[in-house]
């Protein structure tokens, strides 16, 4: 008998069978308010679903199998799975409609067999050595293959991409607000954190007076926060000029600036940790050797440094990415007008056209800025 | 070479350095010795300003160091601490050339000193130039602590404490290898430190430093058999005469005999030749070369050979 290579891979493979058999897969709505029928994963697919129990029963296999290649197979049959339950379900779906305007909505099931895909390839991925470029291939091939069909109209009897067919102007828009509102509101917290954390590191009797008050402004809630902002820019929006460029109470400005108040904490943390951690004997070093202060600034400590304010900048920017959100509250836009709107119309599914993008942002944003992180900081080390 | 006159350094009430006066002559390996906190550390800190004076003169090559600018003084001298500050972001071959680089030196130049000075160090330049910081023993990043120190050929270095954190085998290594290289290069070393077996291996003078005050400047045969007083007689727990026996080398005091059946002498200094003696129980050493015996050995610690303390 075979020993056990893999536990992880075994029990979400095990997990992953479970909640195909047991949970819904998809709700079969007559229009865009009834609540519509569950129906199962076997009832939809029919005997397309032994199809997709066997894959699972190959993952699980593999889990007993030690060779190193298995984990690229996994990930491989993996991809195949999320590829053939995304498009099978518009397929088999469409017998099923009826009423006037009838869409399928994603229930449960599918999002549970979305994480086990996802764990999947999240774990064997760590373990196998593959190149970046294959990695970007096994990313691209599953989301051109989703861009192709949904433009022959395969999706076009989702829910979710009914609301983005009436939204898609909109949807546009919110994004690029969303984007903006996100980089401008990091960048800005760079220029004046990572000054700060500097600060607070070479003149030690400022420390406290800096990150204590960064600290406090992160444990303000968001909500708290777009309401003390109201009043001063409601009162700045009425002089001319300001209220020219938009600022008022409400709108982007509050967004904009409560988004960069917290950004301030991790990238000042981060600032004031790196420099800290470059060793004091290196710096010493520097100057016995006739360094000039800014030589040992720009050449020995910043460059020391970078690579954990680099990391306070990338929190900084998923943790933005979704705080962005808030500003659909007080009508500054982005994707999370759409969650809001969701909310007020009792639509889950705009609520996710909305909550998606974001997902995907984050998961991306963070992953570009880990490898250019690490491109760096190899440049660093040169 | 270098000279200090009454020179103190105050931190608030406490007193560094107390009105103390010395002068290091050119080519002379000086060594400070003395328990920690006895100021022997900021006395090498005040001669390339790092840390300023209080009152004093302090004069390097002639000049009063007040009348130079700092970055202009410490890039003339070389300069090694215990913690080595390797810069862990670059190379071996790029912290050597932090100096000469600072310097502006041309490029090529550059690249033939680092050789250079791997080499002189006992390091391969092929093998080390590209590695980090981090892939180096200890024993490997102070050789080049001492490189990156020399590279720009100062000819006053400062070194404190260097060979602290390398394991004790090593560290008598290091130890003969940088005395032979500072005889060979004429350079002018202040060295700090608070091992005495170091102290008396290495060092042409001694000066014995305690609460910021000079207790005794000297070579080593003075320090050790006329000690200025106890605590000078008590710093070396009675044993110091046996340090300065593994100074000398056995082969210069062997009475001339030629015994063919016996070994060679080899490099064996004194100490090791009369811990020979000793174990054997007998009253005198035969080697190919000569013969050893008790009389021998006392005659070398009473010769005096210092060329500096005349």
């Amino acid at each position: 008998m075979t020993r056990l290579k893999d536990k992880q891979t075994l029990i979400i493979g095990i997990l992953s069978m479970l909640t195909f058999i047991i949970s819904p897969i998809v709700r079969i709505k007559p229009n865009r308010i009834s609540m519509g029928e569950l129906v199962s994963s076997i009832e939809l697919f029919s005997f397309f679903s032994l199809g997709i129990l066997f894959l699972w029963a190959i993952i699980i296999a593999l889990s007993f199998y030690g060779n190193k290649r298995r984990y690229s197979y996994q990930i491989l049959i993996s991809i195949l799975l999320l590829i053939s339950i995304v498009l099978l379900i518009p397929i088999k779906a469409e017998r099923l409609l009826m009423g006037t305007s009838p869409r399928i909505s994603l229930s449960q099931g599918f999002y549970f067999q979305l994480l086990w895909v996802y764990l999947t390839i999240f774990i064997s991925s760590k373990k196998t050595s593959q190149s970046l470029a294959i990695n970007a291939l096994f990313i691209l091939l599953p989301l051109w293959v989703f861009y192709y069909t949904s433009t022959i109209g395969l999706f076009d009897d989702l829910s979710l991409m009914k609301e983005f067919l009436t939204k898609k102007n909109q949807f546009y828009n919110n994004l690029i607000v969303h984007g903006t509102l996100t980089v401008f509101s990091v960048l800005s917290g760079m220029i004046i954190a990572i000054p700060l954390g500097f600060i607070a590191y070479r003149y030690k009797k400022a420390e406290d007076k800096v990150m204590i008050p960064l600290s406090i402004i992160e444990t303000i809630p968001s909500l708290s926060l777009f309401g003390i902002l109201l009043v001063p820019l409601s009162r700045l929006g009425r002089i001319g000029v300001l209220s020219n460029l938009g600022i008022s109470g409400i709108g982007w400005a509050p967004a904009y600036i409560a988004l960069t108040l917290y950004t301030l904490l991790p990238i000042g943390r981060n600032t004031l940790s790196g420099f800290s951690s470059v060793d004091k004997g290196i710096i010493e070093a520097a100057k016995g050797m006739g360094m000039k202060p800014l030589e040992i600034l720009f050449k020995i400590e910043f460059p020391l440094a970078f690579p954990v304010i680099f990391t306070g900048i990338r929190i900084a920017f998923t943790q933005t990415i979704g705080g962005a959100v808030l500003a659909g509250l007080v009508g500054g836009g982005g994707l999370g007008t759409f969650v809001f709107l969701g909310l007020a119309e009792a639509s889950p599914d705009l609520i996710l056209l909305g909550v998606i993008p974001i997902v995907i942002l984050t998961i991306a944003i963070d992953y570009l800025l880990r490898i250019s992180g690490e491109a760096i900081r190899s440049g660093i080390y040169d | 070479m270098i000279s200090l006159k009454d020179v103190t350094k105050k931190y608030d009430d406490f007193t560094a350095v107390d009105s103390i006066s010395m002068n290091i002559k050119k080519g002379e390996l000086m060594v400070i010795l003395g328990p920690s906190g006895c100021g022997k550390s900021t006395t090498l800190r005040l001669i390339n300003k790092m840390v300023p004076l209080t009152k004093g003169t302090i004069k390097v090559r002639g000049r009063n160091i007040d009348d130079i600018d700092d970055v202009d003084l410490r890039k003339s001298i070389g300069y090694v601490i215990q913690s080595i500050g390797l810069f862990p972001h670059m190379s071996v071959a790029r912290n050597i050339g932090t100096v000469p680089n600072l310097l502006n030196w041309e490029k090529e130049i550059i690249e033939n000193k680092i050789d250079e000075m791997l080499r002189l160090v006992g390091l391969s330049p092929e093998k080390y130039k590209d590695k980090k910081p981090s892939q180096l023993s200890g024993g490997e990043a102070q050789r080049v602590g001492v490189a990156r120190a020399l590279a720009s050929d100062p000819d006053i270095v400062l070194m404190d404490e260097p060979f602290g954190a390398v394991d004790p085998i090593n560290r008598l290594r290091l130890q003969r290898e940088f005395r032979q290289i500072q005889k060979s290069l004429n350079k002018t070393v202040l060295f700090v430190t608070h091992d005495v077996d170091e102290a008396l291996l290495i060092a042409d003078r001694i000066c014995i430093m305690d609460h910021g005050k000079i207790i005794q400047i000297g070579s080593p045969e003075e320090i050790v058999l006329k000690p200025e007083n106890d605590f000078v007689r008590k710093f070396f727990k009675g044993e110091g005469v046996l340090n300065l026996l593994s100074r000398e080398k056995a082969i210069d005091y062997l009475v001339l005999e030629k015994n063919l059946e016996y070994e060679g002498v080899g490099d064996l200094n004194l100490r090791e030749a009369l811990s020979q003696l000793l174990s054997q129980g007998t009253e005198r050493l035969v080697f190919s070369e000569g013969f050893l015996t008790i009389n021998e050995i006392i005659i070398a610690l009473r010769s005096d050979k210092s060329d500096y303390t005349k």
